[in-house]
């Protein structure tokens, strides 16, 4: 049953959990309809944004189903209908899980339904509801300061995590000690970007309409032709310019620059910057070890800042490291598998770069936060620029989701928002092959204390350094399967 | 005094993968087998309802009544007949019934005798299990219950039942047990041997708590019930029964908009209203024909039929049927006031095989044979009183019709 455009906008609002309200008798409804059943014609009917939380009335767990959106290959899976919060009313949904789960309490999170003639049908699906960890507010203050910076932020990883010992079984070899994420069977870089984006937006009262531009950086993205970042525009509430960004794993950072340097230039008031991938690797390749799954976005702006970025430097030449032919599936390696001419270079003389303009020395941060392919080379790249062991730790990530791409730096910089105190300073530089690097220099203000109370669930927890009771950890077949690496 | 509308004919296909027949095959000898019993002609009808799902899905044919008139009236020149064919997916039959039983009663009105053929069929297994899986579940919300099939309607029925009452899963396999114990002595049925409890049990769970066994399948097959006044019954000297009343009532097609999803509010109300016209009660009934497309939905009509209080009908399935295998056909229920009632006995949608357009007559049917007696060894010894309740989708119609000995 192929769907089609008309009726991917209509489905649009049950999708996102927008029903109807109506202005005359305050009756609520889950479809979109145009008429109260009550006030008929005289009903004012206007959209409202449903509880995304709620307890499931009843359940059942499919193991037959069809091949309407390629349901069929997600059996089992679990329906059901949900008792949202607050309302006297049940919403039927998708429940990920495979159990039948009446009487729990359920959230809301967006997922991919399915495909239909190549379009991605987002939607709202039920999850567990669990207990997270928070990040612990920072003390301290510091002087006031005014600037274009990071507004908010917020992140996405899901709980699927492989152990390389797994994967090496399956490969003949014997790697130990490497975790990366991977994605569940209703997620995508799409629906992680959109995760990531209301995670964002949950934790200040910004008017989405007031966000000018959305930028989605990934290596990965759903679509060849259509942006992801209109996706994630439409879901919060956003109709205004919208672009995605590739730069291998730099695609992430270049977002933050753009959005900064429009606010800058007064032609937007706010701009998202996302990363977000599902890192594709050559299942016999080195990087299957590493590339992971995830997303972080942050809203870019000048009022009431998070963070400042005091300044930016690049760095960019034509070096075809690692590079993925149009429409091809997986990336290849250029040569010998090294960072020398590529990721040390580029780091390196971005870095340089912007400590020179700003005339700082390593000492002058608090912490250093570089791209991450592997564990060993941001710890290098960071010695060999002079950083001590104290100021690159808490930026990492990889050693617990493995190489996210683009989404790898945004998502250090948002472990480091969770744990900053005012006035420390944070250097950043990014790299993504073909080649280059962004490096930033970031100031945190005394507004970071207010959003670490805000955020419900720390990075931490979202990427199981904290709360890893929540991980699945799985077989090399459930990665292959949810990876796309079987073919059906 | 109000004409009463009596049935004088019955016709039924054996249900089944019946891939050597197309479905006007199916319809036509139906038709003809209701037409030798009432002993009348082809052109003696005036008009004939269809009921049928999808035939524009399942056979990519829509314009049912006209292909039937070019294939079974042989577009007879001499003939005034007007067909249609009426939707209302699995309830489809039931609401043929209803409008043939109208037909009749409006032509009374006018004082005339009409016979109208009431039929129903689906033609299912020409398309994939998955095809055919697709197909049904647009008897569903198609916008708002992507993913959920009809088994898992059916199984969240199910586990709000066993949510709210102490029940057990395996109180609801029983039932299955004694569908198959039916089936097994009725020679058109689908799936004409018993199965064990143990083996319902251990069946496969297409939707948990929905099992295979506790589901019916999917089939092909057509009925064919003809209607006319109990005036022009006795003049054609017909071995009639009387119809009381059909009843057809609508209720939400999304399972979420309803308070209390174990009330199939349609059925409830349909029964309500035959049970008022014919100032009969579920007291006078013997048998029933419920809608048990899963094991789940016979015990919810047991209750919306007024045959058990709400939320109580379990405690009698396991003490009613639990030594079925062993007692010979049919396996009654016993009622709270300690009558019995059989329910079922043709092996019903789940033994007896469920081609969804079908099943509505084919109730009727088995009904009429058995207040005829001539239900063979299925039979109900002094039946008086029987009732069908056909089931749309997953309450969204019901439909109950209330038969009686003349």
């Amino acid at each position: 049953m192929e769907r089609t455009a008309p009726e991917y906008r209509r489905t649009l609002d049950l999708r996102y959990l927008k029903g109807k309200e109506c202005k005359n008798c305050g009756k609520i409804y889950l479809s979109s309809r145009n008429f109260c059943s009550d006030c008929g014609r005289e009903g004012q009917l206007s959209k409202t944004d449903l509880p995304k939380r709620g307890k499931v009335y009843s359940s059942s767990v499919v193991r037959k189903s069809t091949s309407d959106f390629n349901l069929d290959e997600k059996i089992p899976y679990s329906v059901g209908l949900v008792s949202l919060e607050g309302l006297d009313f049940k919403a039927p949904g998708i429940i990920d899980t495979d159990e039948r789960v009446t009487g729990e309490e359920v959230e809301a999170e967006i997922g991919l339904l399915g495909i239909s003639n190549e379009v991605r049908f987002y939607t709202y699906l039920w999850k567990k509801k669990r207990d997270y960890h928070s990040p612990q507010p920072s003390e301290g203050s510091c002087e006031p300061k005014q600037g274009v910076g990071i507004v908010d932020y917020g992140v996405y990883v899901p709980r699927k995590r492989i152990k390389s010992e797994e994967i090496g079984e399956v490969w003949g070899e014997d790697v130990e000690g490497l975790v990366k994420s991977f994605p569940g069977k209703w997620e995508d870089p799409g629906s992680y970007a959109m995760n990531s984006a209301l995670n964002c937006l949950e934790t200040n009262d910004v008017d989405p309409s007031n966000i000018g531009k959305i930028m989605v950086g990934s290596e990965s993205h759903p679509y060849a032709v259509k942006p992801t970042a209109s996706v994630v525009a439409e879901l919060i509430g956003s109709d205004e310019q919208c672009v995605d960004f590739e730069f291998a794993c730099k695609a992430g950072t270049q977002a933050i620059i753009d959005a900064h340097d429009s606010v800058k230039a007064g032609t937007i008031n706010y701009g998202l910057a996302i990363g977000s991938d599902s890192s594709q690797a050559r299942p016999g390749d080195a990087l299957k070890y590493t590339a992971g799954d995830g997303s972080a976005a942050l809203l870019v702006g000048s009022k009431d800042p998070i963070a400042i970025i005091n300044a930016y430097e690049s760095f960019t030449s034509d070096t075809p490291d690692f590079v993925r032919g149009e429409a091809e599936e997986f990336p290849v390696h250029f040569g010998r598998f090294t960072g020398e001419p590529a990721y040390f270079k580029h780091i390196e003389e971005a870095a340089e770069r912007l400590m020179k303009k700003q005339g700082t020395e390593p000492e002058d941060y608090d912490y250093a936060l570089f791209h991450q392919p592997n564990r060993k080379f941001p710890r290098k790249v960071g010695k060999r620029l002079g950083f001590t062991e104290e100021q690159i730790e808490p930026t990492i990530v990889v050693d617990w989701i493995g190489n996210t791409y683009s989404a790898c730096v945004p998502l250090g910089l948002c472990r480091i928002f969770d744990q900053a105190s005012p006035g420390e300073r944070i250097f950043v530089t990014s790299y993504g092959s073909g080649a280059g690097s962004d490096a930033f220099d970031i100031t945190v203000t005394e507004k970071i204390k207010e959003k670490q109370k805000e955020k419900k669930r720390s990075v931490d927890s979202w990427i199981g350094k904290e709360d890893e009771e929540l991980l699945e950890f799985e077989s090399y077949g459930k990665y292959a399967k949810n990876k796309g690496l079987l073919k059906s | 005094m109000k004409e009463k509308v009596a049935v004088i004919g019955v016709g039924h296909t054996e249900f089944g993968e019946l891939w050597d027949r197309s479905w006007v095959e199916l319809v036509e000898e139906a038709g003809l087998e209701a037409l030798e019993d009432a002993g009348i002609k082809k052109n003696d009808i005036e008009k004939f309802f269809l009921g049928n799902m999808s035939l524009g899905m399942f056979g990519g044919q829509e314009h049912t009544a006209s292909k039937v008139f070019s294939e079974v009236f042989d577009s007879n020149p001499e003939s005034q007949i007007l067909g249609r064919r009426i939707e209302g997916a699995c309830s489809s039959g039931g609401l043929a019934l209803e409008a043939s039983f109208n037909d009749v009663l409006a032509g009374a009105h006018h004082d005339e005798d009409r016979i109208v053929m009431a039929g129903g069929f689906e033609k299912m297994t020409d398309k994939s299990t998955d095809e055919a899986t697709k197909i049904l579940s647009a008897a569903s919300d198609m916008g708002k219950e992507v993913g959920f099939t009809f088994p898992a309607l059916y199984g969240m029925l199910k586990d709000r039942y066993l949510e709210e009452t102490e029940a057990t899963e395996e109180d609801f396999d029983h039932i299955a047990v004694k569908s198959h114990k039916h089936a097994s002595k009725n020679p058109r049925a689908q799936y004409p041997f018993e199965v064990s409890h143990d083996k319902v049990k251990n069946s496969f769970p297409v939707a948990s708590p929905t099992k295979l066994l506790n589901s019916s399948g999917i089939a092909d097959g057509a009925a064919a019930v003809l209607l006319t006044t109990v005036r022009k019954a006795e003049e054609l000297g017909a071995d009639y029964v009387v119809i009381e009343d059909v009843e057809g009532v609508n209720d939400s097609i999304a399972l979420y908009e309803r308070e209390d999803i174990l009330t199939l509010v349609s059925t409830q109300k349909a029964a309500e209203r035959v049970y008022d016209s014919s100032g009969l009660g579920p007291e006078d009934v013997d048998i029933a024909e419920v809608h048990d497309c899963f094991s789940i939905a016979e015990v919810l009509a047991l209750e919306d039929l007024g045959f058990y209080p709400k939320k109580k009908a379990w405690k009698w399935i396991e003490k009613s049927l639990k030594d079925c295998s062993e007692n010979e056909a049919p396996v009654p229920y016993e009622l709270p006031d300690g009558r019995e009632l059989f329910v079922n006995t043709s092996g019903g949608l789940k033994a007896k095989g469920h081609p969804v357009g079908a099943t509505g007559i084919a109730q009727a049917v088995e009904i009429t044979e058995q207040l005829r007696g001539e239900a063979g060894e299925r039979q109900v010894d002094g039946a008086e009183v029987g009732i069908t309740h056909n089931v749309g989708g997953s309450g969204g119609t019901a439909v109950v019709s209330l038969l009686r000995k003349p």
